[in-house]
C-alpha cells in the first residue's frame, strides 16, 4: 500500500509543479504544451523509490493512469477552451430561473467557434482558403476515427 | 500479485469496452451514461472475483481501484469528450463537406448555439443536474458524475 500512496504523492506533486510552470510561463505569454514533460519528470523519480517497494509495477500504472486522466482533462482545456457545459451550469447555478431563450443569450456563436477554428487550423487539422474551411490529410484522418468511434457506438451527432 | 493487479486491471477495461460497445449498439442514446454504469458494473464483478480467487482480498481491493481509476478516465476524457466536445463535432462537419470546404455560413446553419445549448439542456434534464419546470431551467441541488467532468474542467481554467 506505500507504494500505492507513493504514486498519490508524485503524482499531486507533478500537478502542482507543472501548474506553477505554465502559470509562471503564462505570465510571460509563454503557453506550450512542453510543460507536460514535468510528468516524466515525476515518473523518473517514482521508478527508483518504487522498486524495492512491494507492488513496484502497480504503482507506476497507478501513477500512468493519473497522469493519463489528468492530461486528457489538461488537453481539453488547451484546446477547448472554456466549456459550454461548464459555463451553462455556472450561469443557472448563479442566477434565477431562466428561460431557453435568455439561456441562449448569453452564448455567442463566435464565442463558441472562433478560437476553436483557429486552434485547428493552427494545429494543421484544417486550412481556410477563399473563405472556406477544408479538412487537411491529418483532420480527415482524425475525423474519420472520431466517426468510426461514434459509429460502432451506433452514436448520432455529438457535441 | 503485482502482475496480477495490472494485468486483471487491463485487461478487465480491455473487456469492459467490448461490454460497452455491445450494450451501447442495442441501447438508446440517451441512456448512454446508463449503459457505461451496467458494463462497469458488470465488469468490475469479473474483475473482483478473478483477482480474490488469483491472489486473495488485498489484490482485489487494489485491482478494481485500478480498474476503476482507468474507466473514470476513459469516460471522462474519451467518451465524454466524443459526446459533447464542440471541436470534434467542427472537424467532423468539415471533413463531411469534401473538397470544396464549407463557409462559416454554412457551417452555421449544421452546428450553432442552439444545437448546442439545447443538446446540453436536453442531456443535464436528462441526468438530473438541470430541472426544468414551467419551461424554465434551474441548476439541480446536487452534482451527478454526469456532470463532473464540466466542473473538473471548470476548475482545472481557473488553475491554470
Amino acid at each position: 500500500m506505500y507504494s500505492l500512496l507513493l504514486s498519490f504523492i508524485v503524482f499531486t506533486g507533478a500537478v502542482c509543479v507543472h501548474i506553477v510552470i505554465h502559470r509562471v510561463l503564462a505570465r510571460w505569454g509563454i503557453v506550450t504544451l512542453k510543460t507536460i514533460i514535468v510528468y516524466g519528470l515525476g515518473l523518473v523519480v517514482l521508478v527508483p523509490i518504487a522498486r524495492p517497494l512491494p507492488l513496484p509495477l502497480t504503482a507506476i500504472t497507478l501513477y500512468s493512469a493519473l497522469v493519463a486522466a489528468y492530461l486528457l482533462f489538461f488537453l481539453s482545456v488547451y484546446f477547448e477552451g472554456e466549456s459550454p457545459s461548464a459555463k451553462l451550469l455556472a450561469i443557472l447555478k448563479a442566477n434565477k430561473p431562466l428561460a431557453y431563450r435568455q439561456i441562449l443569450a448569453q452564448f455567442t456563436n463566435s464565442e463558441l467557434f472562433a478560437t476553436r477554428l483557429r486552434r485547428l487550423v493552427d494545429g494543421g487539422f484544417l486550412s481556410y482558403r477563399a473563405r472556406a474551411f477544408r479538412a487537411t490529410q491529418k483532420g480527415l484522418l482524425l475525423a474519420r476515427a472520431f466517426e468510426f468511434y461514434r459509429s460502432i457506438l451506433g452514436w448520432d451527432e455529438g457535441g | 500479485m503485482d502482475g496480477w493487479i495490472v494485468g486483471l486491471a487491463i485487461g478487465g477495461f480491455a473487456l469492459f469496452i467490448v461490454v460497452h460497445v455491445a450494450l451501447c449498439r442495442v441501447a438508446p442514446h440517451h441512456q448512454a451514461v446508463r449503459t457505461f454504469f451496467v458494463a462497469l458494473a458488470v465488469t468490475s464483478t469479473l474483475v473482483v472475483a478473478l483477482a480474490w480467487r488469483a491472489a486473495g482480498w488485498e489484490a482485489a481491493v487494489i485491482s478494481w481501484l485500478l480498474f476503476t481509476l482507468i474507466n473514470c478516465s476513459y469516460f471522462m476524457g474519451i467518451f465524454g469528450l466524443m459526446a459533447t466536445s464542440v471541436r470534434i463535432r467542427l472537424l467532423i462537419e468539415i471533413a463531411r463537406a469534401g473538397g470544396n470546404g464549407i463557409t462559416m455560413n454554412q457551417l452555421l446553419k449544421r452546428y450553432n448555439r442552439e444545437v448546442i445549448v439545447r443538446q446540453r439542456l436536453a442531456r443535464f434534464v436528462a441526468s438530473g443536474d438541470i430541472i426544468v419546470t414551467g419551461g424554465r431551467y434551474r441548476a439541480g441541488g446536487v452534482v451527478t458524475f454526469f456532470a463532473l467532468p464540466a466542473l473538473i474542467l471548470a476548475t482545472l481554467k481557473r488553475l491554470i
